[in-house]
């Protein structure tokens, strides 16, 4: 049965991806949750995400050999990861729709 | 630079934690991240590792578990069954644990012990030595202290001295100096003898708290005539007046004189050591004078300057204390200035015997873990065939590493509970049996830090010894791994490795025990402490008279003879006598003499003593004997001859192989000049709490010719005899109702708070020693019988090839002697060079006592043969035909 709906902790480790680009690999993503999103999630849990990701097959991920430094696993969203991303989003989109005024922030 | 690695170790376990497509992944992220902390520090940086190595160990099982049974590609069957599985999981780990109770108690027990063990020292350490002092910026206050060569380690201080070198240092903001003083206070409520001190404006200014009441001193309050003052302490505000802020203001007296409360202190305000003080009276000595310079019995407390380190300020003052050197008199070539962070004064003598015994308690847990990893390798080899079991049925090597991690956890947990709990009885244990002298005792208390300590270690210990076994294997695939052990009895390294366990432990045990009997040899040494007099049915009770109504000294005397004369006539007083302190209490008041003989000596050659005064039958009042000559008597006055008296220590090393008696010592008096005494009367000495230690020499002179304005009674009464307290108190206020009269105790009162610091290093120590037995028999025990075990199949051929069982028992039983005697021969080098550990622990017999040693390792010979004689002896009991087909 394919994948459906994202947790918080996956949403936001796919996001950080993304943000981070061509260079995602653990330890950029960790540092992005932390400065971007205010997380500081213990490493063990963002691997266990990685992996749970990369089985559902919303990411791939590739060992690769750097410029400089050792080789590290890069990994990337796979189309189903942007698709799973895009249907979070319209759904959060559709929820908060016409409450802003409700919360002071329109 | 090499960047930094994490603990090989660790990311061994880390490694094998990990699922194998990412594993060196993970492992280089995790070391990156490592290196971050390191530039932070190393040792915060390897427990962030060890504990991001518990992290994944247990989030990356968890997830095994729940992969295993997973339902959709992201949530695998987390509403179905991995909470079960889990569960599941779990109870066959306990099962199997509770199945091999052999093994499992001696694990949990000896883990739990030691980590309860050295959890509770941390505890001690980190409340008395380790957490600062609660004053504003403690970090900046330190002692200063004039340190004379022939009183080593005393660290004291004069008022006009602290003053110049706070005036004159760049070094110091603040600084000031007090003591305990006791006044008599008299109020609108009555009269009390208070527990106050003297000290000087500039000790406010130091420690830096506002009052919270009124004012502190003002800078000119101080000396002759500007002492009308005082401060409450907040704890006497409170009992005395109900907390009424209205006292501020009002006039009472302090030994007669009217005195304005100027302030109460905040309930926060210490000066450390003087804690005790409930009132402060500004110094009543001019500070400029030569008599505030040579009058050196304060607490001299100074305040750095922000960012100044220790060693600048030191070496500033240094220089500063010899120029006043060169332009006082009071400061001769002997005196130093010395300066130590406040913390390190307090804490003062509990240093040394608090690190020892924390030493001591940690070489208990390094062995407790020794011991567990030798049991968990034990069950390792002896389970090879359930696990190659498992192994058959398809468990990857991952499986039955988690399976044994579990397993590793649930004792951890059991082990850490039990450590819990122990620490919490122990910390109790500890705060009730100190002795009344322990600096900081209130600070000592179980925290968080502590708790996780004891988590940490007991995780660790079991994880890293219970996988070891499986991870030190160079088969690194499949449950080979684990089937692989089979081998570990048969191949030649195997039996090295065992060897080498079994040589080990009995070395450490060796060293253990060792330690533990020096420590109850001296713990016999305070059972069995007689002081040399009799302590039945004395009492002491302490006594003040006021200035202002004695203002003569010579009446003085005369006053606390008639008191002496009145309390002899009550019934059932057997004897009575006056001194200023008593035997072990105090006459901590030490003095340079020249004695008789000595003509030639250098003014700063000259040997000293501690003394006290005594009135006339004060030793036949203790029950101390005289050994030569008389006491002094009532016809000892103000006009006749100085006499003194001293103990059989002072006699025999002033004039060694000469009589005492007749002879004459002089004394420097304060006011300049000398003061010659004729030796009178030699008397026993009474015996030093300590044993070993040597009585000091002691000098006794008259009171009835050198009278203070405090003293001590002391009371003999007959047994039976009813309301002593009370009918001595009745008498002396019957005579005159302004003496202040302390609280009537007995002399076993008295000589508890002696007694109490030795007795409770004796006690700690005894606990010690006999976990120490505990851990080393239990460890010996298990590998030894595990040892024994894993030759069941040399037993088994020995005996198919027809050996009776004597001569097999006779066999293993030589090769297990020669063992020992290997592991004893290592342990006893080892035991003497470890000594200096329990040096200031170990009393009154030598840290290399050849009987203890003789004994430690006539036990461990006696223990290991026994460990060894029995499950040999099962060995040949067993069919072996059984035996051979087994293995």
């Amino acid at each position: 049965m394919p994948k459906t709906t994202l947790g918080e902790l996956e949403e936001l480790v796919l996001l950080a991806i993304l943000r981070v680009g061509d260079d995602a690999y653990g330890v950029p993503i960790i540092d992005e949750l932390g400065e971007r999103a205010d997380r500081r999630v213990a490493p063990a849990a963002v691997y266990v995400t990685l992996r749970r990701l990369e089985d559902a097959g919303l990411i791939r991920s590739q060992l690769e050999e750097p410029a400089r430094g050792k080789p590290r696993r890069f990994v990337e969203l796979t189309e189903g990861g942007i698709e799973l991303l895009k249907v979070s989003r319209r759904t959060r989109m559709r929820m908060w729709d016409g409450l802003e005024p409700m919360l002071g922030e329109s | 630079m090499s960047r930094p690695r994490p603990p090989r170790l660790f990311e061994s376990l880390l490694r094998a934690c990990l699922p194998p497509a990412w594993r060196e992944d993970m492992a280089r992220d995790l070391e990156e991240l490592f290196g971050r902390k390191a530039a932070r520090g190393q040792v915060r940086a390897v427990l962030w590792y060890v504990g991001q190595v518990l992290s994944f160990g247990w989030r990356f099982a968890w997830y095994r578990i729940r992969s295993r049974t997973a339902t959709d590609g992201l949530h695998p069957g987390r509403a179905r069954i991995g909470l079960g599985e889990a569960l599941r999981e779990a109870r066959l780990a306990a099962r199997s644990l509770l199945r091999a109770p052999a093994f499992t108690l001696p694990a949990v027990a000896v883990l739990g012990l030691g980590l309860g063990a050295s959890a509770t020292l941390f505890t001690v350490v980190d409340g008395v030595l380790l957490e600062p002092l609660p004053l504003p910026d403690s970090h900046e206050l330190v002692a200063l202290c004039e340190e004379h060569v022939r009183l080593e380690g005393i660290c004291i201080g004069s008022i006009a001295t602290t003053r110049d070198l706070v005036r004159e240092s760049r070094s110091l903001t603040a600084g000031g100096v007090g003591r305990g003083w006791r006044f008599s206070l008299e109020d609108w409520i009555g009269r009390e003898g208070l527990r106050s001190g003297i000290a000087d404006p500039g000790l406010f200014n130091a420690v830096g708290l506002s009052p919270l009441l009124g004012r502190l001193f003002a800078d000119d309050e101080i000396g002759p005539d500007g002492d009308d003052v005082v401060l409450l302490s907040h704890d006497l505000w409170v009992r005395r007046y109900g907390s009424d802020p209205s006292v501020v203001g009002r006039t009472v007296r302090l030994d007669g004189d009217p005195v304005v409360i100027v302030g109460v202190l905040p309930a926060d305000f210490v000066v450390p050591t003087l804690e005790w003080i409930e009132a402060w009276r500004p110094l009543h000595v001019d500070p400029s004078s030569t008599e505030a310079r040579e009058w050196r019995g304060f607490l001299a407390l100074a305040r750095l300057t922000p960012e100044v380190e220790l060693p600048a300020a030191r070496a500033e003052l240094g220089t500063l204390y010899r120029g006043l050197a060169v332009r006082f008199d009071a400061i001769d070539d002997g005196w130093r200035l010395g300066m130590r962070p406040l913390l390190d004064q307090v804490v003062g003598e509990a240093r040394p015997a608090i690190m020892s015994l924390f030493s001591a308690v940690l070489l208990l847990l390094l062995i407790g873990c020794f011991n567990v990893a030798n049991l968990v390798l034990a069950r390792a080899a002896r389970r090879r065939k359930e696990l190659s079991i498992r192994s058959a049925l398809g468990a990857g090597r991952g499986g039955i590493l988690a399976v044994l991690a579990l397993e590793s956890v649930l004792l951890a947990v059991a082990a850490a509970t039990l450590a819990t709990a122990l620490t919490f009885g122990g910390v109790r244990l500890f705060r009730t049996l100190a002795p009344t002298g322990l600096p900081r005792l209130d600070g000592v208390g179980v925290n968080g830090s502590v708790l996780v300590f004891i988590g940490v270690v007991a995780l660790a210990t079991v994880l890293v010894f219970g996988l070891w076994p499986a991870l030190g294997s160079r088969h690194r695939h499949s449950g080979e791994a684990m089937t692989r052990l089979r081998s570990v009895g048969e191949s030649r390294r195997g039996v090295a490795v065992r060897r080498g366990l079994v040589v080990a432990e009995l070395a450490l045990s060796t060293v253990l025990l060792f330690g533990g009997a020096l420590l109850v040899r001296t713990l016999n040494g305070y059972a069995s402490w007689d002081p040399g007099f009799d302590r039945d049915g004395l009492y002491v009770v302490s006594a003040l008279a006021s200035l202002g109504e004695h203002p003569d000294r010579e009446e003085l005397m005369r006053f606390w003879a008639e008191v002496e004369e009145e309390l002899r006539a009550l019934p059932g007083i057997v004897a009575v006598s006056t001194a200023s302190s008593v035997p072990l209490r105090g006459g901590r008041e030490g003095t340079s003499y020249r004695p008789e003989g000595g003509e030639d000596l250098d003014e700063a050659a000259l040997p000293s003593a501690r003394w006290y005064d005594v009135g006339p039958g004060h030793f036949a009042t203790l029950g101390v004997p005289v050994l030569d000559g008389r006491e002094v008597s009532e016809l000892d006055g103000p006009s006749s001859p100085s006499v003194v008296v001293v103990n059989e220590t002072f006699a025999r090393r002033t004039w060694p192989g000469g009589r005492a008696v007749g002879r004459w010592l002089e004394i420097p008096l304060d006011a300049g000049g000398v003061r010659r005494m004729e030796v009178v009367g030699v008397v026993g000495d009474v015996r030093p709490v300590t044993p070993g230690q040597p009585s000091e020499p002691e000098i006794y002179w008259s009171n009835r010719q050198l009278g203070r304005w405090g003293t001590l009674f002391l009371v003999r009464a007959a047994a039976g005899t009813a309301d002593v307290g009370a009918r001595v108190r009745e008498t002396i206020e019957g005579i005159d109702p302004t003496i202040s009269l302390g609280t009537m105790l007995s002399m076993d009162q008295l000589l508890e708070e002696p007694l109490a610091g030795p007795r409770f290093n004796a006690v700690l120590a005894g606990v010690f020693a006999a976990l120490a037995a505990l851990l080393a028999v239990i460890g010996l025990y298990a590998v030894l019988s595990y040892s024994i075990a894993k030759e069941g199949r040399t037993i088994g051929l020995r005996m198919a090839m027809g050996a009776s069982p004597p001569r097999v028992l006779r066999t293993v039983l030589g090769e297990a002697t020669s063992l020992t005697l290997v592991g004893v021969v290592i342990g006893a080098v080892g035991a003497l060079a470890s000594t200096r550990l329990l040096r200031s622990l170990v009393h009154g017999v030598s840290a290399t006592d050849p009987v203890t040693l003789g004994g430690t390792i006539l036990l461990i010979l006696l223990v290991s043969l026994a460990a060894a004689a029995i499950p040999a002896r099962r060995a040949t009991r067993v069919d072996p035909s059984r035996l051979l087909r087994e293995e």
